[in-house]
């Protein structure tokens, strides 16, 4: 499937026209979010699942009302705790990556001495020169490193912090939207 | 504090295989990270007393067809994006204003779209034009800063477009799917408990002529059993 991806891009990209960006606030934008990386990334996702999902949800007429009520509140509980989770594991694996993967250059500016720890992470074979040449290639082998962390945390944070809390904020939600409610419920749905 | 070797080992192959296809990584994890967070979600749902029986029939299909549904969205859709914001940028389709300078001072804007010849292993091959490629030949007049300048611009049009490529299948695409599949589990499950619960009605059968005698309702009811409705021959009076 992804090797299907590359050729029709290839074949799309000819016959767009040429585009420069003029405006500096949209360039100065566009580089600000070259800055950001997975935790920004998560943050925007959760934001955008909150408009949309429960909604997608509570206007599901496939179900009845009452599966509809408890899906929609689990929907707004999973995105709640996965993006409260999902964002702090990922910024607290960047920042100990980060840590652990000091380039000589990266030391000279926080004037830190280089010590085992600070460089723990860092491919053995590589010189001062080679850092330098290969700064994009360091910053794919940290989201290499960082993603692979991430996946090890989330292994146990997925069944000890997601899991459980999304349940407590589903058991809420439905007793909220039960509160709320003054109409009998239907049960008839679209079974 | 020495750092074992182990550690050594899987930096350097980090290093060497996964950080020149990070996309592909990112592919995988992500696909585990689903499918770990679908089961562990799953789980929670099947001990939820709150949760009643008939919604959990819907719920944990919901939960397992949203990992599914993610993880082909994404491949389809989100690297789509990705990949289509990467190369309009690698390609020169769309720079900023001291990239499109940087083009026209080294005259290759006539370039752009085409493929140029290169030699790779002592063969001449065409490849397609691209900024990147351009801004580390040391042939062209490179301003300074310009590298850091244009991944700079790469990262934000690649952070961007996989963005909105994310947002469109794991926010749109994925929930609306996920409940059309769930929803039709969730009748199929009915469905199959309701016949299972339904009476079965025994026809007219020599096995039981006790019950075959004039006046007598010959329907041998048996209520409540787990097993499939009995079709076979004979006249079936309900």
């Amino acid at each position: 499937m992804i090797k299907i991806i590359e050729p029709i891009v290839n074949k799309i990209i000819p016959k767009i026209p040429e585009k420069t960006i003029k405006s500096k606030w949209w360039g100065n934008q566009i580089e600000k979010a070259g800055k950001y990386s997975s935790p920004e990334s998560r943050l925007i996702l959760g934001a955008t699942a909150i408009a949309t999902q429960p909604w997608i949800d509570f206007s599901n007429k496939d179900v009845d009302k009452e599966t509809r009520k408890v899906s929609c509140a689990r929907t707004i509980a999973k995105i709640i705790a996965g993006t409260f989770t999902g964002y702090y594991i990922r910024k607290w694996c960047i920042k100990s990556i980060d840590a652990l993967t000091r380039t000589p250059e990266e030391l000279d500016k926080l004037k830190q001495k280089p010590t085992e720890l600070n460089r723990a992470l860092i491919p053995t074979s590589l010189s001062r020169k080679e850092f330098a040449e290969a700064e994009r290639l360091m910053k794919k082998h940290r989201g290499a490193i960082g993603t692979c962390l991430a996946l090890l945390v989330m292994l146990f944070t997925n069944f000890l912090i997601d899991a459980p809390l999304t349940k407590v904020l589903t058991n809420v939600f439905v007793d909220k939207f039960n509160k709320s409610e003054n109409k009998p419920s239907d049960t008839k749905g679209g079974q | 504090m020495a750092i074992p070797r182990f550690v050594n080992w899987i930096t350097n192959k980090s290093y060497e295989k996964l950080a020149p296809n990070l996309g592909d990584m990112l592919l995988v994890t992500g696909a585990l990270g689903w499918v770990l967070s679908s089961i562990a979600q799953a789980t929670v749902v099947v001990f939820n007393k709150k949760i009643s029986d008939d919604q959990k029939k819907f719920l944990i299909p919901q939960e397992l067809a949203d990992a599914g549904v993610n993880i082909l969205s994404f491949i389809v859709l989100t690297r789509s994006c990705q990949k289509f914001g990467e190369r309009l940028v690698e390609k020169g389709k769309l720079a900023t204003p001291k990239i499109r300078e940087f083009l026209e001072k080294n005259q290759l804007t006539s370039k752009i779209g085409t493929s140029i010849k290169e030699i790779v292993n002592d063969k001449e091959e065409l490849k397609p034009f691209s900024v990147e490629k351009e801004i580390l030949n040391p042939k062209n007049q490179i301003e300074k800063g310009l590298k850091k300048h244009y991944y700079n611009f790469c990262d934000g049009v690649i952070f961007i477009s996989s963005t909105i490529g994310s947002i469109i299948s794991c926010n749109i695409i994925t929930p609306i799917l996920r409940n059309k599949f769930a929803s039709a589990r969730q009748k199929e499950a009915i469905q199959r408990e309701k016949t299972h619960k339904e009476p079965i009605f025994l026809p007219d059968s020599p096995v039981l002529p006790a019950y075959n005698k004039p006046g007598n309702d010959n329907r041998v009811k048996v209520a409540s059993v787990n097993v499939p409705r009995i079709i076979t021959g004979g006249s079936m009076r309900v």
